[in-house]
């Protein structure tokens, strides 16, 4: 089982630079943008954007073309859906029930650039910013909200959750292999047979993370652990002026793109 | 909130991670089968679940190849369901545990899919009933699945 947790990687560019929460707040606001284009035009000047941002990031552009080719099974799937089944334009070809549309093609193509480009773009955002700084400014963006949620408590589960994740899927690994051998394999036989063998895959799932929960809890009570509210923190977000420049270029860009969908 | 609850409340979240990119191809999109839904029936023996229910999935979406999408809409799913499955608590106390299970499978199932099934219509313009229907197929199944596992090892574990 292979999974790149935070696969974040250091180049040291503007962007890696950048305030989490700028780049957070960016990204949420390109991305109700995204949405709101309905103009394949627009799309274009939109690829060449995030092409060239790519080499801002100085990120090897590989790693994010290939990002978006892990897309390729949804991809085909709406593809299919779209191509044979949006019924307005005029008709290009007939095969039987299949009946292919223009607007249907220009459909797919809209879908598949938006896809594309926000995928593009999410990976960006986590290769370009380490998991702990995305925590720390989602706590900071969610602060307003401390009076109706334990906003502080939930950064630390967060933080537990993402430092166990590798010891989990350690244990996942070894358990499912244990159970193999002793004949219960979840990736085969009949499917009452898998689902079988999959709950007994879950129980010591189950068990082994309560006993590392009990463990923990021991750890932080006997280290002073009180309460998150009241706890300092060893690294800081600080603010400069690249945020500023950042945040104000990245929504006008956003403000930009919107008003020429607008005209056009 | 004390330090076993946050111990415990972040390693279910990591656990929900863990189960969903287990199937990892399976868990995204619009045929859905996620292993971790297995978790959601927790909630139904402690509220207190909602907090790793929420950060698994929004952990675990970060890993969709829709990424921060998926991020926002799954865990807006989830907390839809938190919410309807809290109110339906509240407003029909004196329930049998079919009884629960009934509103927590409509919660989950029904309602919170709406969510997913609104962000398929809007990512893959797949038809919004269609979409509705395929995930919440997927999601139910799960779900009675997971009643059945939690009911039996929860209230042992929590010893």
């Amino acid at each position: 089982m292979k999974i790149a947790i935070g696969n974040y990687i250091e180049t040291e560019s503007f962007i890696h630079r950048l305030n989490p929460i700028v780049k957070l707040t960016i990204f949420f606001v390109w991305m109700i943008t995204l949405f709101m284009i309905k103009n394949l035009a627009i799309y274009g000047i939109i690829l060449v954007g995030i092409l060239s941002l790519i080499q801002l990031t100085r990120l090897p552009a590989r790693l994010i073309v290939s990002s978006a080719w892990s897309l390729k099974w949804l991809l085909l799937i709406m593809i299919v859906f779209n191509l044979f089944f949006y019924k307005q334009g005029n008709l290009l070809w007939e095969f039987g029930v299949v009946q292919v549309y223009d607007q249907g093609i220009y459909q797919v193509l809209l879908l598949t650039v938006r896809l594309v480009s926000v995928v593009m773009l999410a990976t960006m955002l986590t290769l370009t910013t380490k998991p702990l700084d995305l925590t720390l400014a989602l706590e900071k963006l969610l602060s307003p909200f401390k009076k109706l949620i334990p906003v502080a408590d939930i950064a630390l589960m967060v933080s537990i959750a993402i430092r166990f994740i590798p010891t989990l899927i350690d244990e996942t690994d070894k358990i499912m292999k244990a159970q193999a051998s002793r004949g219960a394999n979840i990736e085969e036989g009949p499917i009452i047979q898998r689902i079988k063998h999959l709950v007994s895959m879950l129980i010591p799932m189950f068990v082994i993370s309560f006993k590392r929960a009990e463990n923990l809890a021991v750890a932080m009570e006997a280290r002073g652990y009180t309460d998150a509210q009241s706890r300092t923190r060893l690294t800081k977000l600080s603010w400069h002026q690249r945020d500023t420049v950042g945040l104000i270029i990245g929504i006008s860009i956003a403000s930009i793109i919107v008003m020429i969908g607008w005209i056009m | 909130m004390e330090s076993r609850k946050i111990a415990l409340y972040g390693i279910i979240a990591a656990l929900y991670v863990v189960l969903t990119v287990a199937v990892a191809p399976l868990a995204y999109g619009q045929l859905q089968f996620r292993l971790s839904e297995l978790l959601v029936p927790l909630i139904m023996f402690d509220f207190g679940f909602a907090w790793p229910l929420l950060i698994g999935t929004a952990i675990a979406n970060f890993f969709s190849p829709l990424g921060m999408t998926d991020v926002v809409f799954g865990t807006l799913g989830t907390a839809v369901g938190i919410f309807s499955f809290m109110a339906a608590k509240k407003v029909l106390p004196s329930a049998k545990f079919w009884q629960q299970v009934v509103y927590f499978l409509i919660a989950f199932g029904v309602i919170g899919m709406f969510v997913i099934a609104v962000e398929l219509n809007l990512v893959y313009a797949i038809p919004l009933t269609e979409a509705w229907i395929t995930v919440m197929l997927g999601q139910i199944a799960v779900l009675i699945l997971g009643v059945f596992i939690i009911k039996k090892l929860y209230p042992r574990l929590k010893k």
